[in-house]
């Protein structure tokens, strides 16, 4: 027993260590174990033996890998260029690798906090192409017929809502939700219970949800909560559950969700109202997300023939539903981009591979005769191959360190950039940090071992060409063709994000951004119920805000151009009939009140602005902006023209157009946008209406409490919503483009370095292993420039190889991107010229210092080493 | 090979006590723990493990070998290995002893041991 034991333990030992002392060690241990008198003191024995055995084991398997360690240490202070220029490039490749893999696993391999979120699937409705929310009759319609689903919740738009009673009222961001809602979703809250069936009714679900964000930062935490009642847009609600801390659906960052209470019959299909619902259903078993299509578009078609009135504009728009996984709908946009930027890095680390790996053959062939010394002095050849190994590994190992600080410097650019997008510490989580650990695994093995396999041994080493075969040299020249060609890609798509960034600076969003600021009012409906109070509210604090000596010009927005949804809107215009196959015009709308346009600084181009006398009961009138003005103008003067809302059949409503304005990037600096319309706040006043003030000062902090002050006067219960700097809506329109300028340029300096560092490495091997035949040449009488260049000759060859491939690709490439992405600048050719010539230099400049080497090789020395 | 004996210095307690062990005489293994066990009282009794770790790492640097002499088989079981002291080894035993003299004397200019104690 005892002898099997120290036997399985000696095996930590190495075997030749084994093979000497086995059986004395085994003797010694029983003799000493025959004198010892008592059990437990034979298991201590034993134990002690084990423990000694133990320590002896690592401490001989260690030794030699200490001694490796540094002997590798010495040799990369020896030769400190070549090892700066391998842990620079493991940095590179490895770091960035890391960096893009912890950006697709934070942003797309999350668990969603949804019960089998594959199982979920948003049903939107669709004009051809363009998803839109769903009506109540829809939902409903849906929810009775549907097969393909277990069952169907809704939810509305994210709602701005006031929480009140203790404190200063508090502003929420909620949504109102089907009373299946959390049963869809398969998430129970962590305190209470979900809504119940028929708390959706009117007047039978004064309760609410809390998110676990609210119930911490609100009530402390404190579960008694339950059951109590809170106050809600001037409603008592009764809180009937907490959600858990991850649960945000259907929108992010939601505090509360309260029942929505359907007005309509639900039965009643006929009145195809408001497409302003969020559906979403879970599949049945054994259903796919195809057969539930397939069913949604049968059922587009039968409830076409219920709404008689509508039935030929649906036709007309090409009306219908669409199924959408909701994985797709939470991760949506990003998942190409992050995809095809993973892809990139795969390539970059493949690229960082071939070229250490270069690195590492040229070093093993200058190396050859001290490899050749210890191979006779009896080294065997997984000695030298493990020596290597080693070698490649303390590279890797200091490029790893870099590698993780470039991480962490990746993650705060990318905080900065696009705060949404990752939270702080995700791209140094576990699992990419693993990632990392693995990249930098497999770099060490792939750039440790096929040049080792390059070494056979001591009399193999003194054999020319065993360690440059014909076929390895094909291939690495091939790879650095690649490399050249992967460059010259990137560098030309660095160049045109980089334009395309430039030309967003340029574009000219219709608004001056500079001293402006904004804030959200969120109107109680319980108090301000009425139109004409509110109307009144945004008239009275529109002079009210231009008291204070820090505000010159005051107005209120629907919502606010760049920060907000974009509302859009059919118009009937006078004198243009639409064909029978098009849709009415389409505009975006804005109620405004008359300061507004001053406030923010959109120029009037002719007409008038609106005033205190384009009140509720004024006649209607509108401004349109200028590009409106060129679509259904062109020819006419628009003052004095109407347009309107309503159908042939219920009557139009039409306003006269009295002022022209200029045109507005709402949506985003790339998006050109529709024709704009904006309608007096006081005929349309909303809820939740944007204040914009034009200040003197940039100090937000001033403006704000400024603000504040003047609402609190006005009335005290009104929470002071968002605050923002218009500005901001700027700098978050360039977000995406900046990041990704960055994350590109990055890419493309990368890849230069790498090609310069693939030529260096090659030409250096080629040179190494042609030694004796400069030498020769020299000999003979060739002269050293003569030779220099002549291997210069050789690096530019491969390279001009590469920027020819690589241009055309590029070219290719960049006329797709621009056919599929608006907004993108189309590559000039001079642009990519001046890439390709730069890149050839950088390819002589790259081969310049081993062939100046070449040139001064000594012919003695040469000739004397073959 | 004329190798420095102080490069090898200083000795753990148990490296230094194996070589004291095989001063008078060769020795088998399981000797060299009975001689040490002796010599401390009991104090240092050396498992199998740690010993031959001590002995090959000892016997690499060759500050001992394996002997050729053997005593009378009839005495003596045949696997048994005797282990002898080099020259060499030899030398840095009396180098460690040197430098522990020194220190010893050291702590009693110090007044940390009273004169004539040691021993």
């Amino acid at each position: 027993m005892a002898r099997s034991i120290l036997m399985t333990v000696m095996w930590l030992c190495p075997r030749a260590f084994r093979r000497r002392y086995e059986t004395e060690l085994l003797q010694v241990y029983e003799t000493q174990a025959r004198e010892t008198p008592t059990q437990a003191a034979r298991v201590g024995l034993l134990l002690k033996t084990m423990m000694g055995l133990a320590a002896t084991g690592i401490t001989l398997r260690l030794e030699p890998l200490f001694a490796d360690v540094g002997f590798a240490l010495r040799q990369m202070v020896k030769r400190p260029g070549y090892s700066l220029a391998v842990v620079l490039t493991l940095a590179l490749g490895i770091g960035f690798s890391t960096a893009l893999f912890g950006l697709f696993h934070s942003v797309l391999m999350k668990p969603l906090p949804l019960h089998e979120p594959g199982q979920l699937m948003m049903i939107w409705n669709r004009y051809a192409d363009t998803p839109t929310s769903v009506a109540a009759a829809d939902y409903h319609y849906r929810r009775e017929y549907a097969q393909s689903f277990v069952d169907i919740a809704a939810a509305g738009a994210e709602q701005s809502m006031a929480l009140t009673g203790d404190g200063d009222p508090q502003s929420l961001s909620g949504v109102l939700v089907s009373a299946n809602f959390f049963s869809v979703t398969g998430i129970a809250p962590i305190a209470g219970r979900g809504f119940v069936s028929g708390e959706d009714e009117a007047g039978k679900g004064q309760v609410a949800m809390l998110s676990h964000g609210l119930w911490l930062r609100q009530f402390g935490g404190n579960e008694q909560v339950v059951g109590q009642s809170i106050i809600v847009d001037g409603e008592d609600r009764t809180v009937v559950g907490i959600m858990a801390d991850d649960f945000s659906f259907p929108h992010s960052e939601i505090d509360i969700w309260l029942p929505l209470q359907f007005a309509q019959d639900k039965a009643d299909y006929s009145r195809h109202g408001n497409e302003f619902l969020y559906s979403f259903g879970r599949l049945a078993p054994g259903r796919s997300a195809d057969e539930a299509q397939r069913e949604i578009n049968q059922l587009a078609q039968t409830f076409k023939q219920l709404v008689p009135d509508r039935m030929s504009y649906l036709e007309n728009a090409q009306w219908g539903g669409l199924v959408q996984p909701v994985e797709e709908y939470l991760r949506g946009d990003v998942r190409p981009v992050l995809t095809m930027l993973l892809g990139a890095a795969g390539l970059v680390l493949l690229l960082v591979c071939a070229n250490v790996t270069s690195l590492q053959l040229s070093r093993v062939l200058s190396r050859q005769s001290e490899l050749a010394v210890r191979a006779s002095l009896g080294a065997s050849r997984s000695r030298v191959v493990r020596q290597l190994l080693t070698e490649i590994f303390v590279l890797v190992a200091f490029g790893g360190m870099l590698a993780l600080a470039l991480v962490g410097l990746l993650e705060s650019v990318t905080l900065h950039l696009l705060p949404d997008l990752i939270q702080s510490g995700d791209l140094l989580a576990g699992r990419v940090l693993g990632f990392g650990m693995a990249t930098m695994l497999v770099t060490t093995v792939v750039c440790g071992l096929i040049p080792a396999r390059r070494f056979r041994g001591a009399h193999a080493m003194t054999e020319r060409g065993v360690l440059g075969g014909r076929q390895s040299q094909q291939l690495r020249k091939l790879s650095v063709v690649a490399q050249t060609a992967i460059a010259v890609v990137l560098v030309s798509g660095a160049a045109t994000a980089v334009m395309t960034l430039d030309s967003l600076l340029k574009v000219d969003p219709g608004f001056d951004p500079d001293n402006r600021f904004a804030f959200r009012l969120k109107l109680p409906a319980a108090r301000y119920a009425d139109a004409t109070q509110r109307a009144d509210l945004i008239s009275t604090l529109e002079s009210n805000l231009t008291v204070s000596p820090l505000i010159e010009t005051a107005g209120a927005n629907g919502s606010l151009p760049l920060l907000d949804d974009n509302w859009t809107a059919s118009f009937n215009v006078e004198h243009y009939t639409p064909g029978p196959d098009q849709p009415p015009p389409n505009f975006e709308v804005r109620p405004v009140s008359p300061g507004y346009r001053d406030a923010m600084g959109i120029s009037l181009i002719s007409g008038r602005d609106f005033s205190v006398l384009d009140h509720a009961d004024a006649p209607g009138v509108v401004m349109i902006d200028e590009l409106l003005a060129r679509t259904y103008f062109s020819d006419i003067d628009p003052l004095g023209q109407r347009i309107g809302r309503g159908n042939e059949n219920d009557g139009i409503t039409w306003s006269e157009i009295v002022g022209v304005v200029a045109h507005v990037h709402n949506e985003g600096l790339d998006v050109e946008g529709k024709g704009q319309v904006y309608l007096p706040y006081a005929q349309i006043p909303t809820q939740s209406p944007w204040f914009v003030v034009h200040s003197n000062s940039d100090n937000a902090d001033a403006v704000r409490d400024a603000i504040a002050s003047v609402v609190y006067e006005l009335d005290p219960l009104l929470p002071l919503d968002r605050f923002v700097a218009v500005k901001a809506g700027i700098s978050d329109a360039l977000a995406h483009a900046k990041l990704s300028g960055s994350l590109l340029g990055t890419f493309a300096l990368l890849s230069v370095i790498l090609a310069m560092v693939g030529i260096y490495g090659l030409i250096n091997y080629s040179v190494a292993s042609r030694t004796n035949e400069f030498g020769l040449m020299l000999a003979l009488g060739a002269r050293t420039p003569e030779i220099t260049l002549s291997v210069m000759k050789q690096g530019f060859r491969l390279a001009a190889l590469g920027v020819g491939i690589g241009a055309v690709l590029a070219y290719w490439l960049q006329k797709w991107l621009t056919s599929s992405f608006v907004g993108l600048e189309s590559p000039s050719f001079a642009t990519l010229a001046a890439v390709c010539a730069a890149l050839c230099l950088t390819a002589m400049l790259a081969s310049a210092i081993p062939a100046k080497r070449a040139g001064n090789i000594s012919p003695r020395e040469a000739l004397q080493q073959s | 090979m004329a190798k420095d004996p102080k490069s090898k210095l200083p000795l753990t307690p148990p490296v230094f006590q194996v070589l004291l062990a095989l001063a008078d005489g060769e020795k088998h293994g399981y000797g060299i723990i009975k001689e040490v066990e002796r010599r401390t009282e009991g104090a240092v009794r050396m498992s199998a493990g740690t010993l031959y770790g001590i002995v090959h790492r000892l016997r690499k640097d060759k500050l001992i070998a394996e002997s050729g002499a053997r005593p009378d088989p009839s005495l003596d079981d045949e696997r048994r290995r005797y282990y002898r002291l080099t020259q060499f080894g030899r030398l840095v035993a009396s180098e460690e002893a040197r430098r522990l003299e020194l220190l010893v004397t050291m702590a009693r200019g110090k007044n940390l041991l009273p004169a004539g104690e040691a021993g």
